[in-house]
């Protein structure tokens, strides 16, 4: 097998300058995921040690049944932007979308990019697997899909199912299923499997686990569903930006009306934040604020849930796990205030009283200073009386 | 000015009586043979026990029925009076002790007792409201946990500053009267108490380094988070140096509380006062004012927003009251300063801090314009709650300068005082506890000496 320049060699022998690497890291730490090993270093140039001794990971990327939402999302990833991504920090080998081989030529570049790293490389499928006819419905190279993915997957390190479809089937495998579609993990059982669902997913998930993956040699933690914790442990309910309007009781009830002009909570037009667990709320798309669905005023559909986003109706409003504030608390007003006769005559007796005080005080100051003598005065005596008494004891 | 009659009196004491005759203040002596419960003491316990009635009842109701806060005032007189303007008046332990022990002016030496005392009070006061203040209560619990804490908010750095400040440094610098206090209470106890002062003795640095620090990022932070309130705020108050500005205001403010609260408690409870520590703290006062007007008035014309405050609106007329009150308040204070009438100097400290105060509730509530058809009055319960919680400081401060060795007086007034408790109460003065004031007078000067 060949040997594999690290990260930092190959940037060298390709002319990228030390500025710019340290650069790529900075927007690295700025955007990849918290949580991660990799990225929770203390400054950018530990994040460029550590990742310029990698050996850039070698990625495969097939198609399934998909919309190649999840490659366009990854294109227009712009920190890194997509040609740093695959050009300097994965070397990605084979996908059909973004090569410019086809038919033959497109079978053979597989078949090398395998075989030059077999057993190294991280598999990203995207798009639902389908199952029924012996998997006739999708045929790559005169293959059913599956054992395209039999075959790759034998020889990888580690998949990664990337959108929903990979996942747990996506849209493809909406009610009725006609071709069967299944998602990667129903298929590759004997190898770790990392599901990123999202319609489509945020790629610094991808580009998190893939960088995790290749520093620290394993896998980041992982949830029952085999999705990553750092990004999929919280419902977006947690982190909406529109949840003080939640817990304040402001909804918008149609599309249009003022509630949803002013930007309020979107839960009963049926939001399934309460039940989604995702990150976009934290990390918008593209690195464009407010660039995710509740931002732009869209229920979210709970793309990443299974159960969710095609088992609910659009409009249906999901349970919520704990409605704060309860009923029992007081109640929060928004009245837009006044002035209360009870209150002004406070204020006015009070700022009188005070006034009054310090005006009558103010005139007994020079008048005082002769009682400060007086006392003086006064002293002197009683100090005189006490030795008197002193001397009776002694 | 009556030096005339005082120069009659001939001055006691261990030390020899000053060439010319005027009253010193050497030390702190408690006010004495004056009963602790009198009618104003229990006026002001009555309105503390009414405001803690109705914070009760504003628990119970919510922060809407309670008050006359809105959402778009979430600021009402809780914040603005007794936690911006209190702790500006209570800022005396950071500004006197800044010019005294930072400076080197030691004349105001005398002060810091009253100083530190209103400080801690005043602190004190404001976060117990500033907790009652908090809309959702339920959610407070928060607090206790900091690796919640949204650290980048300048309101996390007000919350911590104010509140380690409150309950360290403030704290600790109050300790030494309370054992005095104690010096003499149980003879057992002072090698304890001894034990206890040395250690301190040895912190005080550390303390007052912090003492100094955490007022000052705090209030200048309080200007910060009206920065942030940006255009709401009219441009006659929102600057970039609101930060320090505040700053000076609650300098020349808390000299005002200080100093103005020492002389008045000298009236009352017929003190002498030392012309030369009042005089001292007047001037700083009034260049503190003086600066503090040139900075803004500067800041003002190279922003161009002068101009604003010669249109014929509300604002233009809140800021020439607060502009006149306190350059008239400085002036005041300077011509005290020849005339030596301490009438001058009272109303001139009265009027600054009357001025300051207004100046601090301008970004917060005058000035504050966060949008048409609202406006914000304290309603009667808010505003009784406010009172209830300082009245509870002032009640407090009452009860202190009675049993603790706080304001400041001549050598002369500690012996009346000895001779007072010698004269009246005999029985309690061979045993422990007036042994305090009266007859173990050799401990006491030495103590004091350190």
């Amino acid at each position: 097998m060949s040997k594999r320049p690290t990260i930092a060699e190959h940037l060298k022998a390709s002319g990228v300058s030390r500025r710019n690497f340290v650069q790529l890291c900075g927007m690295l730490i700025a955007t990849a995921p918290v949580g991660l090993s990799l990225t929770s270093k203390k400054s950018v140039l530990q994040v460029a040690a550590a990742i310029g001794k990698i050996k850039r990971p070698s990625v495969i990327w097939l198609h399934f049944q998909d919309c190649t939402g999840c490659t366009e999302t990854l294109l227009r990833t712009s920190a890194p932007d997509v040609a740093h991504l695959i050009l300097d920090v994965i070397s990605l080998d084979y996908h059909e979308t973004l090569m410019a081989a086809s038919g033959v030529q497109a079978e053979a570049a597989l078949r090398s990019a395998i075989a030059e790293n077999e057993g190294k490389f991280v598999l990203v499928v995207e798009g639902s697997i389908p199952m029924k006819e012996d998997g006739n419905y999708m045929q790559l190279g005169s293959k059913p899909a599956v054992q395209v993915l039999r075959e790759v997957a034998a020889k990888s390190a580690a998949v990664i199912a990337i959108g929903s479809c990979a996942s747990w089937g996506g849209v493809p495998s909406a009610d009725p299923n006609p071709t069967g579609a299944v998602g990667v993990d129903s298929i590759i059982t004997d190898k770790p499997v990392v599901n990123l669902p999202g319609c489509p997913p945020n790629p610094y998930n991808l580009l998190g686990v893939v960088l995790e993956y290749v520093t620290m040699g394993k896998l980041p933690a992982l949830d029952d569903q085999g999705r990553p914790k750092f990004a999929y442990e919280r419902v977006i309910h947690e982190n909406c930006p529109r949840r003080a309007h939640f817990d304040a009781g402001r909804f918008a009830t149609a599309f249009g009306d003022e509630g949803h002009r002013k930007g309020w909570c979107l839960y009963k037009l049926g939001c399934k934040g309460p039940v989604t667990h995702a990150a976009c709320a934290t990390r918008h798309f593209n690195e464009i604020a407010d660039c995710w669905p509740i931002g732009a005023g869209i229920p979210c559909v709970g793309c990443t849930e299974k159960d969710v986003v095609w088992k609910l109706g659009t409009f249906e409003t999901v349970p919520i796990h704990l409605a704060t504030p309860p009923d029992n608390y007081p109640p929060i007003y928004s009245p837009i205030g006044g002035v209360s006769i009870g209150a002004a005559a406070l204020v006015g007796a009070v700022a009188g009283g005070l006034g009054g005080a310090t005006y009558v005080y103010s005139q007994r100051f020079t008048s005082s200073q002769e009682a400060g003598a007086e006392r003086i005065e006064a002293g002197q005596a009683e100090k005189q009386l006490d030795k008197k008494s002193d001397r009776k004891e002694v | 000015m009556s030096t005339a009659t005082l120069s009659n009196v001939p001055f006691g004491g261990s030390k020899p009586p000053a060439a010319d005759n005027k009253p010193r203040w050497e030390r702190a002596v408690p006010v004495y043979g004056v009963s602790v419960i009198t009618p104003i003491f229990l006026a002001l316990a009555g309105l503390a026990v009414l405001s803690l009635f109705l914070t009760v009842y504003r628990e119970v109701v919510g922060l809407g029925p309670a008050s006359g806060m809105n959402d778009k005032f979430g600021w009402g007189i809780w914040k603005t009076f007794n936690v911006v303007v209190l702790t500006a008046w209570g800022s005396g332990a950071f500004a006197v002790g800044v010019f005294a022990w930072v400076f080197g002016r030691k004349r105001l030496f005398p002060l810091m007792r009253m100083a530190l005392l209103t400080s801690m009070l005043a602190y004190a006061c404001g976060l117990c409201l500033l907790g009652v203040d908090v809309g959702r209560p339920w959610n407070f619990y928060w607090v206790v946990l900091p690796w919640h804490w949204n650290i980048h908010s300048p309101m996390a750095e007000i919350a911590i500053c104010m509140s380690v400040y409150a309950s360290i440094p403030l704290f600790l610098e109050n300790i030494p009267p309370i054992l005095e206090r104690l010096w003499h209470v149980n003879v057992s106890w002072q090698p304890a108490i001894e034990r206890v002062e040395h250690a301190l003795h040895k912190f005080f640095p550390i303390i007052a380094a912090a003492a100094y620090l955490l007022p000052a990022m705090h209030q200048s932070s309080l200007g910060a988070l009206m920065l942030l309130a940006g255009q709401r705020v009219h441009p006659l108050w929102q600057t970039p140096f609101l930060p320090l500005l505040y700053v000076g205001a609650a300098t020349f403010m808390s000299f005002g509380c200080v100093a103005g609260t020492t002389m008045l408690c000298c009236l009352i409870w017929k003190r002498a006062m030392d012309m030369e520590v009042l005089d001292e703290a007047a001037r700083i006062s009034a260049w503190t004012i003086f600066g503090w007007l040139a900075i803004r008035n500067l800041d003002l014309l190279f922003r161009g927003s002068l101009f604003t405050a010669f249109h014929f609106t509300r604002y233009a007329g809140i800021f020439w009251t607060e502009t006149l009150l306190i350059a008239y308040g400085g002036w005041l204070l300077l011509q005290s300063l020849k005339t030596h009438k301490r009438q001058t100097m009272f109303v001139g400290y009265a009027l600054s801090s009357l001025g300051g105060m207004l100046y601090r509730f301008s970004p917060t509530t005058l000035a504050y314009m966060p949008g048409p058809h609202t406006m914000y009055f304290p309603s009667a319960i808010e505003i009784l709650i406010a009172l209830g919680f300082a009245s509870i400081g002032i009640a407090i401060f009452l009860v202190m300068v009675k049993l603790l060795a706080i304001l400041p007086a001549s050598n002369q007034e500690w012996r009346n005082m000895a001779a007072y408790y010698k004269a009246r109460k005999p029985a309690i003065s061979r045993n422990k506890y007036l042994g305090f004031f009266g007859h173990n007078e050799l401990s006491l000067s030495d103590k004091k000496s350190h």
